[in-house]
This record gives C-alpha cells, structure tokens and sequence, in this order.
C-alpha cells in the first residue's frame, strides 16, 4: 500500500510542478535558515571535553566586602579567586584532582634565526592540570608538585608550537626562551583546543585557538608575567603585589570529583572554608554564597552565546513557522481541488485513515525534498557564517547528527503542516462531490 | 458588505488561515526591518571624512615599558607631513573606525538640567585638516591650543573642543553651540571644554543601537594625548595617486624613528581610511544581508501563500459568480468584491499582526536589550501587507470577473 501512495503522491506533485516547486523552496528555506542558526548554538554550547566534563567542578567563593557593588558592564569579581584562596583548596586536596590556572601571552625568541620573536597564548597552572584534563603527552610528562612549589622554570609545549620551534626534532630537554626567561621543556602535548575554552578567563575570547605553552603558576607569579584576562581588586593593591594579594582575583580553579558524595563533601568544605574565613574576619558575605558549578552549568552561567546569535535563532525559527504556515494554506487548496478524486476513492472503498494516509505521504514526499534543499540552504548560510569576523565563526560546521537532524525535522514539518489539510480532505462527503464530477 | 462577509464567517478555515499568514508576516517583518534599519545606520550614515582612499592610518605602535613621550611623537608626525605628497598629519589617542583603542563617555553641557548625551571623544593634533572635516560655524583649533601640553590623556583637562553639529544641537537645543561649556562626566572636578567650531558630522567609533543623530555625537580635542600606550598616526595624501608612496615613505619613517623601541612581536597596522571602515562595518553589513534576505522572503513567501489560497477560494465559487453575472453584476462589481473581501481578512490579520509586532518587540526589549519599535514602523507594516494582500488577490479576482455568466446554466 505505502508503495502505491507513494506512486499516487508523486503523481500528484508532477500533475502540479509549480506549486510543488514553491512548497519544497518554501520549506527549504525555512529548513536551511534554522538548520543554520541551531547548529550554530548546537557548536556553541557543545560539550567541550565529552566523557570527562560530568566530573569536572569549578568552586567560586565571595571574598567580596558587603558594600562592594559591580560596576555595570563591568566583570563579576567573585568569578575568579584570590591568590591565598585558591593555594588553600589547592592544600586541602579534597578533591581527586585540583588546579588553578590563569592565562597569559609570552613572547617566544625562538633560536632560530630564520624565525622572528612571536607572542603565543597560554597557561599558567598548577601540576593536575594534564592529568585532570585528561590531556595526552606526546613526548615526556608534565611537571610534579616539587616543582610547583619550586616555582621551577619548566614548560609544557603544545605540539604546534614545538615543531615550529624544534622542527621533527624531539623538543624535550631544550630551553625555550618566553618574556625574559628560560624554560626548559619537559613535554609537549598533542595540541588542546576544547571549544568554548570552558577553564578560561570570562574576558577573552572563548572561541580562539588552543593553548600553546603550559608552566607553573608560582614561576608566572615569581617572574610577574603578564595576564590575559581580569584582575579585579578592591583592597589598595599595588602592581607589584596584586598577584598574591588577598583582595584581588584573578586565577581560576578547577576540581575533579568523580562521586556524588565527593560533590557532596566539597560543597560542604566550601562552605566550610568561608565560614573559617568569616571567623577569621576575612569574608563578610554568608558562606553559603560559596558555590560549585558543573562545568556545563558553569558554561550556561556564563552565557557564552551572544543575543545576536540568539535572535539571528529567532529569525529563523520564525521564518520557518512562516513557511510552515504558507505550506499549510497550499496544501490545504491543493488537497480540497482534489475533492472529485478523494470521493471517488471514497466511494469505492476507501477508508478515512486510507486517504488520511495518502494525503500524508505526499505531505512527506514534500519534507523529503524540502530537506535536501534545506541541507543545500543550510551549507551556504553555515558558509556565510564562517566568513564572518566573529570568533566563534570557524566552528560553524555541521556534524552527522545536524545532519540527520535537518532531515528529520524537515518531514516533521511538512507532516504537521500536512496534518490540517489532510484531515479536512478526508472529511469530504463522498455523495456530494461525486453529483458534480 | 453583509453578503462579503457572510460567505468568510461560514467557510472559517480559509480567511482563518490568511489572517495567521498575515499576522505572523507583519509581526517578524516589522522587527526584522526594524533591525535592519539599526543595522544599516553605520553603513549610510555620513561619517565627516573627506577622501577617505586618501586618508592613512597606522596604529598598533605599542612601545616596550613606558608610553611614548609626546614630544617624540611629534617629532615623527611632523617627520610624516615632511614626506613629499602629505597635506596633513595627525598623532591621536583614537580614531574613527579603529576600534582597538576607545573614548567614549557621557557628556553634558552647563547647569541644573542640561542635556547629556554618549559621546566619543577624539584627542589628537591637526585632526580637522587631517580627517577632511567640514567645519560649519566657529574655527579650528590654534598653533597655541594644538601645543598644549597634557598631564595625563587630556580626557580630564579643560581646554577648547569642536563638536559635530548633532551633538551641539542635543546638547545646546535651539541655539549657538559656540562659546557654550561641555562636561566631561558628572564628577565636580571633570574636564570643562569650551566649543571653538561645530564640524558637520564625525561619527563616533563604538556602534551599539544608534540613531542617525547619535551615531555622529562626537567631539576633538586638540593636542597629544600624553601617558598612552596606543597612538594612532594619520597621514592625508595631496592625491589618490600619491597614497602608495606616501604609505611606503610613512612604513619606513616609523620603523625608522620607533621602530628600536616598540614591543617586539607586536607590529604596526597600516590601511586605508577607506579600508578600515570597510573592515569595521563588515559585521553590521553581514547583518543587512540577512535581515534584508529574510524579510523579503517572509513577504513573498507570504504572497505565494495567499494566492494560492485565494486562487481556490475563487475557483470554489465559479458557479456562484456566473449566477449573479447573469443577475445583472458587472465585471467591476465581481471585481471590487473579491479585492474588498481581500481586504476585509488582510485588514484583520495586519490588526492582529501589528499586536503581535509591538508584543515580539516587547520580549526581544525585556531579553535582548532592544530598543522600543518606533510606532511608525506599525502603519508603514499595515500598509505594506495591505498592499502585498492586493497583490496577491489581483490574477484570482481578475480571473473571477472574467466568469461569464453562462457557467450559471451548466450543471446546477
């Protein structure tokens, strides 16, 4: 039977080649235009370490005075943590693995001659970092908790980086010269780029390129290098000491726990910790403010997708509903000319379900061809989007799961828009009609 | 009317239909040329610079450890204006459409209640010449107020300004600009500046949701800003012709003279006026694209729809046609009918569609910090659907008046 609907269906469509073309372009372009928008968000808000972020946890702690008021557009201070705050939960170890970062860029003076001095983007961190990430090393290690507390001048490179510096050759063991010191290189990584870069600072851009070089966090903090991202005081912080002030955040601090009952027993530590710091007269805010945030949950507190981003969504989900809305009317006065045929069958037989069911198949018929052309649509605006100055926009790329998603969304769409007239086809009174055929 | 309107309220599903489809296309075209029309204002808004394919700008001068002292960049700029070709020089703590460094700040003039306004704030030497400006009333600035020497970026000192003619008009409504004191920031000690000349339009280098006016609120100081770390050289060529041997005399003066002392890894950006407003406003042109892209296929779109629907409405009604031609109707009676019952559903559904327009606008405001919809984008929606519904109907009613009243006899 589905065989014969179908046959009937394209029958149908062919007798009918200018309509049928302006229904499929009319649910093509809705398809393609929202197809655009939601893989983009889709890329946005994706999952950036699949597998390990459900165990990753990033506490946030109030420092902040009681009469301490944000500047309007200005960043949230208590998003980062203070020097003092974050070695203590560095100490405390209650979590299976814990870091703190902050990033920076260095100007690399490479040896050799043919290469002039470039600046790259990095990390600051302490030595979980690799493991916690779950990052993979192609030569040598990271560095220990000696040389943390050493402030050791060692560095991990990204693979990009250490070929562009060393060629082929194996860069474990080489100095590396960033800002004006030495680093000795004990690993380098396969490059690292999770998008959106979830570990960094709220300030830069979170859909660049991976980090390149990773060294100790009390070496940056020793040789006062330069940080990308905020720092916010409210203390009399001078330039010199505001690193290790305990009134000025800056670095951010992630946690590995692995069990409910870890999360649990680190939410309470950090409630905790700021009512010792409250009796100590430190914080003046309830520790309760303490907080612990998934690593998906801190994404959407951050709300990385920007309006324009999310109307540009709305546009296009509306411009489908209008489209919908148009194949609906279409198909309403294609199916209701067809009153003669529709009674005819009716009369010799046929059911309400059966027609109901024919009539549904060519609404899908349509879906299947409005979905190619809103595959087609939606690769030319994902184009268009990656032609665009944002940093986000080399990302706008579809996966199989878009894929499939265009299709199926563009036969849901022309089924429901189908539905309407459909059901008002079937109701068609077989006696009727037929006295004027 | 009784016997237009009878016939839509027993067959509900059709007009039903045309109105949804009507209402949804006003409500989205509404704002999606609202948005467009924010979006476009950069891109067609004069920005003042004269000859922009003349005007050089090089920025991203960074120097390692301390800002570079003024007298040393007046010592390149005047280097510069030495270059056989250049008019015109100009050492700047920001620049129109170079939007690496920014001043921007809310400004006022004098007493109780005066008017206050966002502003950009342009601090350079030689900018009126440079940038090509037009002045309208008043004076540049003097040899004496150019050489002023700042403490700090000049933001702060008080001193003489020139204004865009928009800004002196919301700031000192129906009068002289000229003469008349501007605030910088409501702070007792903020910098007073005394307006000298109202230059035609300068437009102000940070786009969020402007007007045609706000866009161009900006004002000059004169000298060189001291204490900052990002200057900007502009270099006016005499003629088109001369702007690629001006760039490369220009490229090699500043290597040359800070080369020795600027950041290593960070070099200097050199482009075209021309270029630079072309790479500033490429996000907001984008953006055009799609707005216009959309709303005009959301109209036809529509347009397809109401026709087809029409068309069967039409075709549904043959008989009856050719009965009341053969009553005596005229071709313009059948005519006029259709188009006026055409009008009747699209009338109701631009009513519920501009509802829909002001309520859709009232979320995006409460969401996406939009500005209100002005009201005169509902009647300019009205009409446009009005007229898109008569276009639509125009070839179904046509083909009814052309009924002849014979089909009355076949078959009832």
């Amino acid at each position: 039977m589905f065989g014969y609907y179908l046959d009937l269906a394209w029958r149908s469509l062919k007798r009918t080649p200018i309509l049928t073309g302006l229904m499929v372009l009319a649910i093509g372009l809705g398809i393609g235009a929202s197809m655009t928008m939601l893989t983009v968000l889709h890329v946005m808000t994706d999952d950036p370490l699949p597998g390990r972020s459900a165990q990753l946890y990033t506490p946030h702690l109030d420092p902040l005075p009681l009469d301490h008021k944000r500047r309007g557009d200005g960043p949230d201070a208590s998003d980062n943590l203070t020097w003092p705050d974050a070695m203590a939960l560095l100490k405390a170890h209650r979590a299976t693995r814990q870091a703190a970062m902050a990033g920076g860029s260095l100007l690399v003076r490479p040896g050799r001659t043919d290469l002039r001095p470039f600046y790259v983007d990095g990390r600051y961190a302490t030595a979980d970092f690799f493991a916690m990430f779950g990052m993979s090393f192609e030569h040598g290690s990271g560095w220990g908790a000696a040389d943390d507390a050493a402030g050791a001048r060692v560095v991990v490179l990204g693979e990009t980086l250490a070929r562009k510096l060393f060629g082929g050759a194996d860069a474990v063991g080489r100095t590396v010269r960033l800002g004006d010191s030495d680093f000795r290189v004990t690993g380098v990584v396969a490059d690292w780029a999770p998008q959106p870069m979830f570990y960094a600072d709220a300030s830069v851009k979170r859909y660049s390129d991976a980090d390149q070089f990773f060294l100790p966090l009390s070496a940056a903090v020793d040789l006062k290098l330069d940080v990308n991202g905020n720092f916010s005081s409210w203390g009399q912080d001078h330039a010199e000491t505001r690193m290790t002030s305990p009134t000025t955040t800056w670095l951010q601090f992630w946690a590995q726990l692995d069990t409910p009952m870890q999360v649990a027993a680190y939410r309470q530590y950090l409630a905790d910790y700021s009512a010792q710091q409250k009796a100590l007269g430190r914080f003046q805010r309830p520790p309760a403010n303490a907080k612990l945030y998934g690593l998906m949950d801190w994404l959407a507190h951050e709300n990385l997708v920007p309006n324009d981003v999310r109307l540009q969504l709305w546009l296009a989900l509306g411009f489908l509903f209008v489209c919908m809305l148009n194949i609906v009317a279409l198909l309403l006065a294609k199916f209701l000319r067809r009153s003669g045929e529709i009674s005819v069958r009716r009369a010799l037989g046929a059911g309400r379900r059966d027609i109901f069911v024919q009539l549904g198949i060519e609404s899908a018929l349509i879906g299947v061809a409005g979905g190619a052309l809103g595959l087609l649509v939606a690769q030319l605006g994902l184009w268009s989007i990656r032609q665009r100055p944002d940093d986000y926009a080399h990302l706008a790329q579809m996966d199989g799961a878009m894929l499939l998603g265009t299709l199926v969304l563009a036969v849901l769409a022309s089924v429901l828009a189908g539905l309407l007239p459909a059901w008002r086809a079937c109701r068609v009174a077989p006696a009727l009609q037929l006295k004027g055929v | 009317m009784r016997h237009i309107v009878k016939p839509l309220l027993r067959h509900r599903m059709m007009p039903l239909l045309v109105v949804l489809q009507v209402a949804l296309a006003c409500a989205i075209a509404c704002n999606a040329l609202f948005l467009l029309q924010q979006k476009l204002v950069p891109i067609v808004s004069p920005d003042g610079v004269g000859h922009p394919d003349r005007l050089l700008v090089a920025w991203n001068i960074a120097p390692r450890g301390q800002p570079w002292p003024t007298s040393r960049l007046g010592q390149v700029a005047s280097e510069l204006r030495a270059i056989p070709g250049v008019t015109s020089t100009s050492v700047a703590g920001s620049w129109p459409m170079e939007t690496v460094a920014q001043m921007n700040g809310s400004v006022m003039g004098e007493g109780e209640h005066a008017a206050r306004a966002d502003a950009a704030v342009y601090i350079g030497n030689h900018m009126v010449d440079t940038l090509g400006l037009k002045l309208v009333a008043g004076r540049d600035f003097s040899a004496a107020e150019e050489g002023v020497a700042y403490t700090g970026i000049g933001i702060d000192a008080s001193g003489p300004a020139i204004i865009t003619r928009a800004l002196a008009n919301r700031l000192f409504p129906g009068g002289d600009a000229l003469g008349h004191v501007v605030r910088i920031g409501d702070q007792a000690d903020a910098g007073r500046r005394t307006v000298v000349g109202v230059v035609e339009h300068l437009m102000r280098n940070k786009f969020g949701q402007d007007d045609r006016e706000n866009i161009d609120y900006s004002m000059l100081f004169p000298g060189i800003p001291s204490n900052w770390p990002m200057p900007v050289f502009a270099v006016r060529a005499r003629s088109a012709a001369e702007v690629d041997g001006v760039l490369g005399a220009v490229k090699a003066a500043i290597k040359r003279d800070l080369g020795p002392d600027m950041i290593q890894g960070i070099d200097p950006a050199y482009e075209t006026y021309g270029r630079l407003r072309d790479r500033a406003l490429a996000q907001s042109r984008a953006a055009v694209w799609l707005l216009s892209g959309v709303s005009l296929v959301v109209l036809v779109v529509t347009l397809v729809g109401i026709m087809g629907l029409t068309g069967y409405w039409v075709q549904q009604r043959t008989r009856q046609i050719g009965v009341r031609r053969a009553l005596g109707a005229r071709r313009r009676n059948i005519l006029r009918e259709v188009q006026l019952e055409n009008l009747l559903v699209v009338g109701s559904g631009v009513l519920l569609g501009l509802a829909s327009a002001y309520a859709v606008n009232l979320w995006l405001m409460r969401h996406y910090e939009l500005a209100r919809l002005p009201w005169q984008y509902l009647p300019l929606g009205a009409a446009l659907m009005l007229l898109l519904g008569q276009l639509a109907v125009l070839s179904p009613a046509l083909r009814a008046s052309r009924v002849p009243p014979v089909v009355a006899t076949r078959s009832v």
